[in-house]
């Protein structure tokens, strides 16, 4: 038996694999629902009135070929870069309209994979703040080292977020059971946000790291010479 | 059957055209299209929207999402001033074209 939604979203699929990516999808969707509805007015099957429909939008590659050469903006394209360095190349499929459709990654395995993914760096985060940081800053002033001004920024935000540590972990943890229990469109977002929180987290704590290396090599050499 | 080269030249005048007398989305101007052709200039309905999604990059027509008759929601193309400007030049072009081979034309006659 014949099922437009279904027959639909296989073609949604078709349609991301090929490349072409939302909104034009949406678009191209309701091109083809008004097209298979107008044709179910003249009478004619609905199986028949989605190929035909599918066929009338024309080839998939062509179609590709000339919304690529439309391009996005840039805000579209940074986007795009992060959620695919974040591990989720299509972030349209992961909010796909048809929720009843498709089936979305399990409550707990979002969560799982989250945890397990922050814990390291947070850790590593958290030990640095405590054990590094503070003879790092000694080292830097015995060598006469000032920080510029964006790795003091950098650092006070650290220090910041290690101080109120606790609220606010309490603080998202609020806007969680919040979002779980009052909106419906979350289950939708919840492995896309969570992606790209986990990869911004574990960027920002790189970064860090990235910055004091830098500070210690610079402070080294500077350090022999004030002795 | 109209030549692929001609379609794809006359899409953008005949949308700015099209547009000029309202706001209009994709399914629509493609009917509208085939209608006043009497089903002559057939469009591949999807390469409307790349066309589209062109212009309103160009800054010539603008879009914005609303919804339509089944609540669903619909995407809607108007025209811009600037759009107004590159139709007219269109039109200016167009009726050239028009101009010369029908006076060519009827020389043949003659």
């Amino acid at each position: 038996m014949f099922n437009l939604e279904t027959a639909i979203a296989e073609w949604r699929t078709q349609m991301l694999a090929a490349g072409i990516q939302s909104p034009a999808l949406e678009e191209l969707e309701n091109h083809l629902r008004e097209d298979v509805a107008e044709q179910a007015h003249c009478g004619i099957a609905p199986e028949t009135a989605f190929t035909i429909a599918v066929q009338q939008l024309g080839r998939t590659e062509l179609l590709q070929a000339e919304f690529a050469k439309v391009g996005g903006t840039a805000f579209e394209k940074i986007k795009q870069l992060f959620c695919t360095l974040a591990g989720i190349p299509n972030p349209q499929l992961v909010t796909n309209m048809n929720t009843s459709l498709h089936k979305f990654e399990p409550r707990w395995a979002t969560y799982l994979k989250s945890t397990v993914f922050v814990l390291p760096a947070l850790g590593l985060w958290l030990a640095c703040c405590v054990f590094v940081l503070p003879k790092l800053k000694e080292i830097c002033s015995a060598a006469g080292l000032t920080f510029p001004t964006a790795v003091r920024a950098a650092l006070t935000g650290s220090d910041l977020v290690k101080n109120n540590f606790i609220l606010l972990a309490l603080g998202a943890s609020a806007i969680l059971i919040l979002l779980e229990w009052r909106s419906h469109r979350w289950a939708r977002y919840r492995r896309l946000v969570f992606g790209v929180l986990v990869f911004g987290l574990n960027s920002a704590v790189l970064v860090l790291f990235a910055i004091l290396l830098v500070l210690a090599c610079i402070a080294a050499p500077m350090l022999l010479h004030a002795k | 059957m109209i030549r692929k080269e001609l379609v794809a030249a006359s899409a953008e005048p005949l949308i700015l055209s099209l547009l000029a007398k309202g706001e209009s989305y994709g399914y629509a101007i493609i009917q509208e299209v085939k209608a006043r052709s009497g089903g002559k200039l057939n469009w591949t309905d999807g390469m409307l929207y790349p066309v589209l999604h062109r212009l309103e990059r160009r800054g010539l027509i603008k879009s914005r999402w609303g919804e339509s008759e089944t609540g669903r929601k619909r995407k809607y193309y108007s025209l811009k001033k600037e759009g107004k400007a590159a139709m007219a030049q269109h039109h200016e072009h167009w009726t050239l074209i028009h101009g010369v081979l029908s006076g060519l034309k009827k020389e043949q006659y003659v």
